[in-house]
């Protein structure tokens, strides 16, 4: 047998015991180490059979998370569900881009428009040709303004009805029209209840005296 | 005595093509076949019971979702299982900065019990001191240790699991074994 050093005559060992062999067996084919071989053989014999002390307590733990792991669903995300994901997504964000495109151009065209048919007559009949194709989309800005200006006279002419119990009972007798002749004459008192201030021209305090 | 809980090479590679073909029956075989060693390995190197039990049903869950993807283990599952066992092991105390270790005082073995004449060296230092001796030692340590001589695996499984060389384990077992000896020095270990 060619000599090992020291290293390699302790693996050697290691695997002898690997192999089922007895801790003498190494100390007899490598006796030049025994001494020393056979402190550190012991720590792996220890070690070994420490190993196998936990069979148990390892048996008990099978037991205990068998039902709980087997019964687990994989977490895996597959590559054909990623490309269906990332497709979805490659799409939407392609249509997101050429609408952004769209409508930026759009309100650049007509910021343009406003800008340039003004000073160049020329440049009219062009602007008035883009206007038609783009009047579609951008009209929705202008019929808004005219709607939100008409309804305002009305609204103010039929909210004045509803508010006409709830005005202060001072400048309704003198404010307000006399609308029907057939509403009760308007009483002092209904509205003084609801009132913590004192009406006018009752606080005078020469009566209380 | 040797008590190899590992299957041998034959059967793990039937159950490995079984299980990426995708039967449920494999991978509950492995398990069946495997939950002991990868326990055993956490368990040396992990002091709480229950943690280690955490650690191990975290391997076997990533094994269950490996064989669902890409991932799967396509050689060796022993290697692969431990692999994925220091992964959880250094997942876990890698988020916590810092590998608990245990002091000398910690596992010393009461007086009366070290002054019997014919307790073996490994009798009187007991088997839960001999753990928590192996958890003083520094990750690399333990791992070749419980690798190479709490599961009796080859050097070259002991390398590709522990991503080294043939030669360098080779030596970092033997540095190893001998510092978890002097350790134990203190023990009286050097009268056995």
């Amino acid at each position: 047998m060619k000599p090992l050093n020291y290293t390699e005559a302790f693996n050697e060992c290691v695997e002898r015991l690997r192999q089922g062999q007895t801790l003498q067996d190494c100390l007899n084919a490598y006796p030049e180490y025994a001494s020393s071989l056979k402190e550190l053989l012991q720590v792996v014999i220890a070690t070994r059979d420490n190993s196998n002390t936990l069979l148990q307590e390892a048996q008990e733990a099978r037991e205990r998370h068998r039902q709980r792991i087997l019964a687990t669903r994989p977490v895996v995300i597959s590559s054909r569900s990623v490309f269906r994901w990332q497709s979805l997504v490659a799409v939407f964000a392609l249509m997101m881009f050429f609408g952004g495109v769209l409508l930026w151009l759009n309100r650049d065209e007509e910021d343009v428009a406003s800008e340039q048919i003004a000073p160049s007559p020329r440049l009219t009949p062009t602007m008035t040709s883009t206007a038609t194709q783009t009047n579609v989309p951008s009209s929705t800005p202008t019929p808004t303004s005219t709607v939100t200006n008409t309804p305002t006279p009305t609204n103010t002419s039929t909210s004045t009805p509803t508010r006409r119990p709830t005005l202060t009972p001072s400048p309704t007798p003198t404010l307000l029209p006399p609308v029907d002749e057939e509403d009760p004459p308007i009483n002092e008192d209904d509205f003084g209840e609801e009132d913590d201030d004192p009406p006018p021209y009752e606080d005078d305090g020469q009566d209380d005296d | 005595m040797i008590f190899l809980v590992l299957p041998d090479y034959t059967e793990e590679d039937r159950l490995l093509s079984l299980a990426r073909g995708g039967s449920q029956l494999a991978i509950a075989e492995i398990y069946e076949l495997y939950y002991v060693p990868v326990y055993q390995f956490m368990r040396m190197r992990v002091a709480d019971r229950t943690l280690a039990e955490d650690m191990t049903s975290e391997v076997f869950v990533r094994m269950i979702n490996a064989f669902n993807g890409k991932n799967a283990p396509s050689q060796s599952l022993r290697g692969w299982l431990f692999k994925v066992a220091r992964y959880v092991i250094h997942d876990y105390y890698g988020a916590k900065k810092k590998m608990p270790q245990t002091t000398l005082e910690d596992w010393l073995p009461d007086p009366d019990e070290s002054q019997h004449p014919e307790a073996t060296f490994f009798k009187k230092i007991g088997i839960d001191a001999l753990r928590q001796a192996i958890q003083a030692l520094k990750p690399e340590y333990q791992e070749v240790i419980v690798l190479r001589f709490g599961q009796f695996l080859s050097l070259q499984e002991t390398a590709d699991i522990m991503g080294k060389t043939v030669g360098a384990i080779k030596v970092l077992q033997l540095r190893a074994i001998e510092k978890l000896r002097a350790q134990m020095l203190p023990l009286g270990g050097a009268e056995a």
